[in-house]
């Protein structure tokens, strides 16, 4: 059974972006999230195996919501996904848990590997 | 120190094109703009902030932004700014400009979500008296560099 996973980033091109490579590697996408309240209220409701995160998103950040999603699963998988400049914001995500983080522009294999290592 | 400032975003930009697949020159001269109206009718803008306060904006002519992010799309021809284009040319301004500011020798910026504009005769202003521009020209199509900063 293929690995589930959902993506959060308030680009309507990011989130095709990543469905497609992720498609592409033989992962679901169970779900997509354009803020981090969705991302939370999607995580909760679908369980996913790994979550890809935005961190700059309207309504809650990316950081707000993955500290909201490990308060209710200490285990939860979640990648951070942001644009260079806001590597500061990549360290306070690891440090709320976040298990590995993701540079944009990004090669497909860099989302590849990332996603084998987590998740299989 | 504005004049090193653009020479950075111009090259960090220039590269993110070529990550892209876009050639990608960086010839033109550092100058003020001699108007706050833009040739072009498309502009991306991005905030900046901590050690580098002010906004870099990103013009180009619709025909180069739609070429640029159908080369983002897997070199797709699009029809017209739909919400999907729009998207990805927010997204390549989210790219040249955290790129940039990556590589400012010495000092840590941040930048704030792209904001999308278009129409003709736009007027940007970029700062008060802080402001430079310069062009890149790529494959697909000119693209102004404009970095204001404020004092």
């Amino acid at each position: 059974m293929a690995k589930r996973v959902l993506i959060a980033d308030d680009a309507l091109f990011m989130r095709m972006k990543l469905k497609r490579i992720v498609e592409g590697l033989g992962y679901q996408v169970v779900g997509e999230a354009a803020n981090g309240r969705d991302a939370v209220e999607q995580y909760l409701n679908l369980r996913p195996d790994l979550v890809l995160m935005d961190i700059t998103m309207p309504d809650m950040d990316g950081i707000a919501a993955l500290k909201t999603i490990r308060t209710s699963d200490s285990t939860a998988s979640v990648v951070m996904v942001t644009a260079m400049g806001q590597e500061a914001y990549v360290m306070d995500a690891i440090r709320a848990g976040a298990k590995d983080y993701v540079i944009k522009p990004f090669e497909e294999e860099r989302v590849k590997a990332v996603l084998q290592r987590l998740v299989g | 120190m504005i004049r090193e400032h653009l020479q950075v975003f111009a090259k960090a930009s220039s590269d993110v094109f070529a990550s892209l697949g876009v050639q990608a020159v960086h010839q033109a001269p550092l100058a003020p703009p001699d108007s706050f109206f833009s040739r072009y009718d498309l502009a991306i803008i991005v905030g900046l902030a901590r050690d580098l306060r002010g906004s870099v904006v990103y013009s180009m002519d619709t025909e180069t932004a739609l070429a640029l992010a159908g080369q983002m799309m897997g070199g797709m021809s699009l029809p017209g700014l739909d919400e999907m284009v729009k998207s990805a040319v927010c997204e390549l301004g989210n790219m040249c400009a955290g790129s940039s500011v990556c590589n400012l020798p010495g000092l840590t910026a941040d930048i704030t979500p792209p904001t999308l504009i278009t129409g003709s005769k736009l007027a940007i202003m970029a700062g008060s008296d802080n402001v430079l521009m310069t062009e890149i020209a790529t494959s697909f199509g000119t693209v102004e560099v404009r970095l204001g900063l404020e004092e």
